[in-house]
């Protein structure tokens, strides 16, 4: 017996210890996990995507319901005020992506420009890669492609491309996340907003893109969204989460995230909990936020706070709660968890850097919709 | 002191040796060592020139990981399927590269291998110990790159005398497909191998057992060769066989059957390959292969193909582990390829020529990494073989590459010679 428990003890210690598994989920299974309600990093199923005729988060509006699926859009905030960001793709133990390439055909001679059909549409880009692969990233290096005229549906993959091409030029680096068809924000009908100030967003447009023969949709979210290094590896910038410790366990907390000081120019970034200990959040007065502050066990607020005003700092965390019952005081009398560098003054430990990365493209950022 | 190392593994029965010797190791007299030591070897000299700048790699294509999209090991150089360059212009890759002799496309001469195979076989016990060294010098841009390789070494028993039957414990050999029995330059008729040699020739660390059936009246054989090692069947360059990273060892196994005609000889097999992928850390990941051989041998001609499927699960967490280094992530990949070789043994010769042999061959190799397009490519190999002495065999051949789907054209033929002294 005792030689069998040896044994028994010498194949556990044998066994190799498995690390985290690795997952990637663009939007497409972004998509998929919603429609299944699944979990995703703890997140909640309509965290990232919102289905057709699924009510929208944070929506003031009782009752608002998604016109079409789309990105949800998540309120957050950073240096200090209100913005909004979509997540198009999530990463767990992960490693960061790589930047690929897109090939852009432009005209064999003369002036850059792209090639159009007779039409008059643009010619479809190439991506390198699709997002099936291990190495997908929606963080691209446009080469921009001198060739002869290619058909109206362009040229299928890299190979023809690159056979095709008389030029190859450097160009800019697009965030362009591949989407299901027809793909966008989330919004009950008309703009997308955020969802608690109520700012009128940029509408996305996309377009069409080849990938080893097949054709895709993709959003454009613009140039020069993210850092890379010189060797093409992308670099995260930190987007924080709050969390509270319940019965030991850090908990994911339904707040908006706040975003780094240059999320503008970095949307690839890792998940950080910070986990809040005696702050508080605020959470306007009114009959529509009692579920909410009932959830949060949120202070009672002055209802004198006007409303335009209360809705900027809704769902912001505090230090104490004191500055949120007088509306003389609020306010500028709260000391605020808004901003990056608010959060870095917290104790380290309270920080906590997690294996989760994500594309958190800003689409309101210090007042400016982007 | 060589020689006492070597005995020293040969056993127990033949302790009253070391008494005699006086001595605190074993040393074989000298009558029992020249009967049971054999030590031979060869040196594989080469000169090579390649295309383009010797790799697969093409400008303007900067899909990431570079070795998922092309075929690295192509502009192959030698025997050990080492290719002229994987200078990849400073991109990114994830374990899927060959090695390198780095000379891009300048004419070099190369000095392949030297290897030095020891064999003891004492004559009293059905027992054989068998180890080779090799060493590869090469010079890359970051400096000497020269490598020291036990590539085998293992003991093998064959326990009952009246029967065909070997057990090998140790570093050795592939069991899967044919390509493995001509590794080495000296036994291979042509330079370099196969593009699906990548997959079936590796050596790995384990056991495997020999069985072969005679059948006298039939002129015929049946023999299965069946082997669980750390890694399985492919080189070290995209999976160490030194250990298992999973604990879980890879099962391989050839089933063949022989015909032995006077003039006539034709061989078939169906191998096949299952367990952990050895370049990551999680037993559920599995690898998969089937294959299938033939070879014919008529009247100094003699034909050979092999075909082969692999299939790779993708790995569940991040780091992919090779025999050249740490890399991100096990992907999932899917590979069908299959190679013709057609010789022809002129009749005749001359003096110290002995013999002279043109050969051909034909690959063809259909790979994808999920999520990356497909990359098709096909090689023809025309090569002339010279054995002279009895101990230098001198060869060149030329490899055109052709990308036919997925990876960009490149330049990338190969023109290769080898001069193999035998010792």
């Amino acid at each position: 017996m005792r030689v069998m428990a040896c044994l028994a003890a010498a194949l556990a210690a044998c066994s190799p210890t498995h690390p985290v598994r690795a997952e990637r989920h663009p939007t497409a299974a972004l998509v998929h996990s919603a429609r299944a309600l699944e979990t995703l990093a703890d997140f909640h199923p309509d965290f990232f995507v919102t289905l057709a005729g699924e009510p929208l988060p944070f929506h003031p509006t009782p009752g608002a319901r998604a016109a079409e699926d789309g990105w949800t859009v998540q309120p957050a905030f950073a240096r200090g005020q209100p913005a909004a960001y979509v997540v198009s793709e999530l990463w767990v133990a992960h490693p960061d992506p790589w930047i690929q390439p897109v090939y852009i055909l432009m005209n064999a001679t003369g002036e850059l420009v792209r090639q159009k059909a007779d039409d008059g549409r643009v010619v479809p880009i190439v991506f390198g890669v699709g997002e099936e692969s291990t190495f997908y990233s929606p963080y691209w290096q446009a080469i921009l492609v001198r060739a002869q005229p290619a058909p109206p549906d362009g040229l299928p993959d890299t190979r023809a491309v690159l056979e095709a091409a008389t030029e190859l030029v450097e160009g800019a680096k697009p965030l362009c996340p591949i989407t299901p068809e027809g793909f966008g924000l989330a919004r009950a009908g008309g703009a997308a907003v955020h969802p608690l100030t109520q700012t009128p967003l940029k509408p996305v447009s996309g377009g069409r893109v080849r990938i080893d023969g097949a054709t895709a949709a993709y959003i454009d979210f613009g140039l020069d969204r993210f850092l890379v290094t010189a060797g093409g590896l992308v670099l995260p910038t930190r987007i924080f989460f709050f969390t509270r410790m319940v019965n030991g366990q850090r908990t994911l907390l339904e707040l908006p995230a706040v975003l780094a000081n240059n999320a503008v120019r970095s949307g690839y970034a890792r998940r950080f909990d910070v986990v809040l200990d005696h702050e508080t959040v605020f959470v306007p007065a009114g009959g529509q936020w009692a579920a909410v502050r009932a959830r949060l066990g949120a202070a009672a607020t002055d209802p004198a706070i006007p409303t335009e005003v209360a809705n900027a700092y809704a769902l912001r965390v505090a230090k104490t709660s004191t500055c949120f019952a007088s509306a003389a005081t609020f306010p500028m009398g709260c000391d605020w968890l808004d901003s990056e560098s608010a959060i870095d003054l917290l104790e380290p430990r309270r920080i906590i850097r997690t294996e989760v990365t994500m594309t958190a493209v800003p689409l309101l950022f210090a007042g400016e919709a982007l | 002191m060589v020689l006492a190392l070597l005995a020293s593994t040969a056993g127990a029965q033949e302790a009253d040796d070391v008494d005699d010797n006086g001595s605190d190791g074993y040393t074989p007299s000298e009558a029992v060592a020249h009967e049971t030591l054999r030590l031979t070897g060869y040196i594989d000299v080469g000169f090579a020139v390649a295309e383009g700048n010797g790799s697969s790699f093409a400008a303007g294509d900067i899909r990431l990981p570079a070795d998922y999209g092309v075929d690295a090991f192509a502009p192959a150089v030698n025997s050990r399927g080492d290719v002229a360059s994987t200078d990849t212009r400073g991109l990114f890759t994830n374990g899927f590269l060959p090695r390198s002799v780095g000379i891009g496309n300048r004419p070099s001469f190369l000095l392949n291998t030297g290897s030095v195979d020891l064999r003891f076989a004492p004559a009293s016990v059905p027992v054989l110990v068998f180890m080779r060294l090799q060493v590869m010098p090469r010079f890359l841009p970051t400096g000497d790159a020269t490598r020291v390789d036990l590539q085998q070494a293992f003991g093998r028993l064959i326990p009952f005398a009246s029967h065909e039957f070997a057990v090998s414990l140790g570093k050795f050999d592939s069991v899967f497909g044919i390509e493995y029995l001509e590794n080495e330059a000296n036994l291979r008729t042509g330079i370099t191998p196969s593009l699906i040699a990548r997959y079936t020739t590796g050596q790995s660390l384990g056991v495997k057992a020999f069985y072969r059936l005679q059948f006298p009246d039939l002129w015929s054989a049946l023999s299965l060769n069946i082997a669980a090692t750390a890694s399985g069947t492919r080189i070290e360059a995209l999976s160490t066989p030194h250990q298992s990273l999973t604990g879980v060892p890879v099962g391989s196994a050839r089933l063949g059957y022989e015909l032995n005609l006077q003039k006539v000889q034709a061989k078939l097999g169906v191998s096949g390959l299952y367990g952990p992928r050895n370049d990551q850390t999680n037993r559920e990941v599995k690898q998969l292969a089937v294959g299938g051989d033939l070879r014919l041998s008529l009247y100094g001609f003699s034909v050979l193909g092999e075909i082969v499927r692999l299939v790779d699960e993708p790995g569940i967490a991040a780091g992919k582990l090779t025999g050249q280094g740490l890399a991100e992530l096990a992907s999932g990949f899917t590979v069908t390829g299959f190679y013709v070789t057609a010789a022809w043994t002129l009749p005749f010769s001359a003096g110290h020529l002995e013999h002279v042999t043109l050969y051909g061959r034909y690959d063809h190799r259909r790979a994808k990494f999920e999520g990356f397009g497909q990359v098709e490519v096909d090689r023809f190999t025309a090569g002339l073989r010279l054995d002279v002495f009895g101990q230098l065999a001198i060869k060149a051949e030329y490899l055109v590459n052709r990308e036919i789907a997925g990876a960009p054209n490149v330049p990338n033929d190969v023109f290769t010679s080898s001069a193999v002294f035998s010792w």
